[in-house]
Formats: structure tokens, sequence, C-alpha cells
């Protein structure tokens, strides 16, 4: 990490620390994870507890390594609330360590080994209290959501049906349980926001996204009525005003867009390119590149701004996933200019380009894969961040706070140029 | 990145003149000059590493000057100054390290709590000092500070924008 630091001496340490983090991994020690069962980081019901009980993971991914009957915690939160999505229990290379210091009081982040010296003290995403109570259907809210320190993240169907005919994004592993009625219930998601506005002042975003449904008279429209739906009951609480959400879903046409406007109160729509290259992009997401199309998708996207207005329309590249073998591009040099192509792009036309750093999955077509250098995710999230901020835009519903995916976007809070 | 123990706790003096109340202060940040007013609390610290009371400035939006010289204080260890008025009449002038940013946990509602039932509608973030070095200047007057400049979009949490009823705009 200090040279890490002393590498990048103008770069945000935490935003640094972040892509380190997510690069190399983490696990907990003994103490830390003993810690992390109490009541005020309990992340999760534990099936002893509560029939039924479930961790936070409304995408479905399926996960190694976790202790049974232990309570995985959520996601880090660094000194600067930085957030940082671990994948607990997976196996990395040489990953950090949390441990804990109980005369401290707090949680300590190690190199490696218990030994080692602190280099910082973290946080972790408070248990939230929605977590352990039931919908009026019984179903436990924790099984419906991902919770961020701010953020509440909803499915509507957990079902990816690219899934079915081997045509899924190969970097993804999401929905891969496969239920018997992927459909979540309109109403349970009323019930959990309605429950998670007791609890005062603990999110600022809601969010929905979900597996892809291009089923209907013409493509997706089951799965927009389903989002309206959906989306109705996330916002009853709030009068037909408009209120921060953000819906993440494929690329749709205008008029589909302008039902899911004019229907909804939501601030946002993103529509995920996931990699911008031409080749690519028919190879690592066939499904989109078969239902939809890449120019299509692109012109979709930019063709949204007029719905839903200037800097509310987002995508994203899986920054990483460019690269993987066979057949990615050649090198990183190469992989950062195709990115902030897009970016460049997409700033030109009102949209904000955002990326996330690819982790790669087991259960994904990808498997496991070596991942970029940290350098590369420092100067994309320069690269990405210069971008937008020169075109006067911010992620006001994916930012630090409202989403903590993007290190490019952590960047922001420093950039008065961003929001002036 | 870690100054554990490079710092003082809160003095007494300092903390009976705070108590339970919330100040208004005149705040300095990296990047800006002059003050910028913010409130000044006194709360239970997130850890023992400087005792077991800090100084918390809670700031109601924070896509704002204020929060982006906070933000670089605590990024690269640049001090902040902070000059308060308090109840009991004495004046004081901390300089201090930004050691925190709380937007969830026992910290931010702890300050979000005390804010509201002041008659604040919302607080976007809590900021934890870390005191480098505390003392009672002359005069009873808080230096002129300029309220925090305001992003497009304002910053309320959902439980707030449920009872107005959705964004305005």
């Amino acid at each position: 990490m200090e040279r890490l630091l002393s590498e990048h001496p103008s770069f945000s340490p935490f935003a640094l620390l972040k892509i380190s983090m997510t690069c190399h991994g983490a696990r907990l020690s003994r103490r830390a994870l003993e810690r992390l069962q109490e009541p005020d980081y309990r992340f999760g019901t534990p099936e002893a507890a509560s029939p039924g009980g479930a961790a936070s993971n409304s995408f479905d991914i399926e996960f190694e390594g976790r202790p049974a009957g232990l309570v995985m915690p959520g996601a880090v939160l660094l000194r600067d609330s930085t957030f940082v999505y671990v994948n607990w229990g997976e196996t990395y290379e040489d990953p950090f360590l949390v441990d804990y210091d109980p005369e401290l009081g707090a949680f300590l982040l190690r190199e490696s080994l218990e030994g080692d010296p602190a280099i910082d003290v973290v946080d972790f995403v408070p248990r939230p209290a929605i977590f352990g109570r039931r919908t009026s259907r019984g179903t436990l809210m924790d099984s419906l959501v991902d919770v961020r320190p701010q953020k509440l993240i909803f499915t509507a169907y957990r079902r990816c049906r690219f899934w079915e005919g081997g045509e899924q994004c190969l970097f993804c592993a999401f929905f891969t349980k496969d239920p018997a009625d992927p459909a979540v219930d309109p109403e349970d998601l009323y019930e959990t926001v309605h429950a998670a506005l007791e609890e005062p002042g603990r999110y600022s975003e809601l969010y929905l996204s979900g597996g892809t449904d291009y089923s209907g008279s013409e493509p997706f429209e089951n799965e927009v009525e389903r989002y309206i739906r959906c989306l109705r009951a996330m916002g009853r609480d709030f009068s037909g005003g408009r209120f921060p959400c953000q819906l993440m879903a494929p690329a749709y046409p205008r008029h589909l867009l302008e039902r899911i406007r004019r229907e909804t109160g939501i601030t946002a729509y993103g529509a995920d390119i996931e990699v911008w290259d031409r080749r690519l992009f028919e190879s690592l997401c066939p499904g989109k590149a078969r239902v939809v199309g890449r120019d299509e998708w692109v012109r979709r996207t930019v063709d949204a701004v007029e719905v839903f207005g200037r800097g509310n329309v987002y995508t994203q590249v899986v920054a990483g996933a460019e690269l993987a073998r066979p057949g990615g591009l050649p090198s990183e040099s190469a992989a950062l200019a195709s990115n902030l192509e897009a970016c460049e792009f997409f700033a030109e036309h009102d949209v904000n380009c955002m990326f996330i750093i690819w982790r790669p999955h087991r259960r994904a077509l990808l498997g496991w894969q070596e991942i970029p250098s940290v350098d590369y995710y420092v100067r994309l999230a320069e690269g990405f961040h210069d971008i937008r901020a020169a075109h006067g835009l911010f992620s006001a519903d994916d930012d630090y706070k409202t989403c903590g995916n993007h290190p490019c976007a952590d960047l922001e809070r420093t950039d008065e140029r961003c929001w002036a | 990145m870690l100054g554990v123990g490079d710092f003082l706790p809160v003095g007494e003096e300092l903390a009976a003149a705070l108590g339970d109340g919330v100040a208004r202060a005149a705040v300095t940040v990296p990047g800006h000059d002059g003050a910028i007013a913010c409130d000044l609390l006194l709360v239970r610290a997130s850890d023992a590493g400087a005792g077991k009371l800090a100084l918390v400035l809670a700031v109601r939006e924070e896509r704002t000057d204020l929060g982006a010289g906070l933000v670089r204080g605590l990024w690269y260890d640049a001090p902040v100054e902070v000059r308060a008025c308090l109840g009991d009449g004495t004046s004081w002038l901390v300089v201090a390290r930004v050691w925190r940013c709380c937007i969830a946990g026992r910290l931010f509602s702890d300050v979000l709590g005390r804010e509201r039932t002041a008659g604040t509608e919302d607080v976007a973030s809590a900021w934890e000092l870390r005191v480098l070095g505390a003392r009672r200047v002359e005069g009873s007057d808080v230096p002129a500070a300029v309220e925090p400049s305001r992003a497009p979009r304002e910053e309320l949490h959902l439980d707030v924008l449920a009872r107005r009823g959705g964004l305005s705009g």
C-alpha cells in the first residue's frame, strides 16, 4: 500500500485503497468475524434464528468459503465512507486482512497477517433495521435487498433469460439459482421500502434491476410492465412525486422509456453497455447482441437523455472483462483507450458512463482470470472522472453515497467543477 | 494513512462548554479562503484513539465547497480550523485533522437525531475531527462565515422526501 501511495500521490488514497482491496480481496480475522455477529453489524438473519433466514443477496450470487452458522458482513467502509465490496470467503491470492482491536474498539485493515502493522481503521455497513422483519406475505426482507450505507437495491426478476440459451454475458454470475417463481411481488417491495423509511436518515437512493426478460408482443414488453408495477410500489410513500431511484435495465426503445418516465417517479435510468469494443460486445454479451445489437444499444442509451434529461442517464463498462482471454484486447493501454473513448462518446451525448472493477467468478463462463493491475484502474478512474467533469456531468444517482461501486465517481467529491 | 496516537483528546473545558448542544461554527477548509458556516457538536468518538469524545461537524449538504474541503482535509491530512462561540459565552479556536466521514451507523445517527431535534431538517454527513490544538480566544464574535455553496440537486434522505411528497422541481 505504501508503494501505491508513493506512485500516485495526488490520487485519493481511499479510492486507491478501494481499488487495491477490490483487486486483491480481503479476509476476516476470527475476532473480526466474531465482532461482526453482534447486533449492530450482523448483516443478515441466520437460519438458526429464523427459518428461511438469508443473507442480503438479491442477485442470487453463489459464494463459497463462508463458515456455516455465521453471517458474513456487509461491505467495508473506509474512513471517508468509501464503499468497498468484497466477495467474502472467495479465494484470493494475496488478500488484505480485516482485524478487530477490542481496546481501540475499531476494525483495522492489515496487509496480510494479524501481526502486520495496521494500514488504517475501517468500518462496515451497519445492520439495517429492516433485517429480520417479514412482509405481510411472510417474505424475509433480508432476502429482497442488497443494502449499502445509503442505498437499497432491489431486483424485480430473479432469472435472466439469456442463460436459457447459453447467451448470458460471459462475465456474469448473477441469478444462478433459478427459482421456480422468479418474479418478486411488488407489494413486498412496497412494504420493505415503507419499513426502511422508519429508520431516520438511513437511505438516500433506491435502485431496481433484475434478470433480463425479453418476452412480450414486442421485446421487453412484459419486463417493462413488471418494472412499472414494482417502481410504482416502491414510490408509493412519495405521494406521486419524484424520488431518487435508478432503474438499471436493458436499452429500451423510446416509447417504453417514455412510459416508465410518465408512470413512475424515478429520477434515473441506466442501460449498461458492459463493453465498448464492437467485436467484444458480440462475443462477451451474445444475448444483448442478438436481442438489441451493440449500435442500437448505444443509440437507445443516447436517446434516453431526451426522456430522462441530461445527466440522468447512465451506462457502465465492466472494466477488465475487455482484457479477458481468449480474444480480449491485447494490452491495458489498448483497453484504457477503448474505455476512455466510450466515456468521451457518452459524455458528449450527456450520458454518465461509469465503470466497475470486474471481479471474476467461477460460475461465470469466463471463470477465474487474471485481472488487470491496480494502476490500470487508477488511470481509468482519473480518465473517466476528468471526461465527465469536463462535460459538467456528475453522478447524482451513482456517486460514492448513492452507489459506491465506481472509483471514478469517488473522485467527484473534491472536484467542484462537477456540480458548479 | 493511519495517525492513531497523534491527536489530543477533547479538553474538559471545551467539552463542558459544548455540552450536548449544537453550536454554530465558522470552518476554514483546504482549498478555500475564508470561513464557511457549519454546525459543531460533541459526540462519543468512533474509536478510542483520542479519548472518549470527539468534535463533529454536521454537514447539511456535501456537494458544496464545505464538503469538498472536508474531503480534501481527510484525504490529504490537511488540517481545518474551527471557530465557535459557545453557549457559555466562551469562544474557541480548534485546529483539527478530519478523521472520519460518517453517513450511517451510530455516530451519524447520533448527530442526525440531535440536529433534527434542534430543528435542522436533514444532515448529509457527519465529520469526526481529531484535535491537534484548541484554545480559548478573545471576544464573543465568530468570524463572518458564508453559507456553503449549493449543488443543482438537493441532498435529502428518503424519509425526509417521503414527508415532503418527493423531490421539488
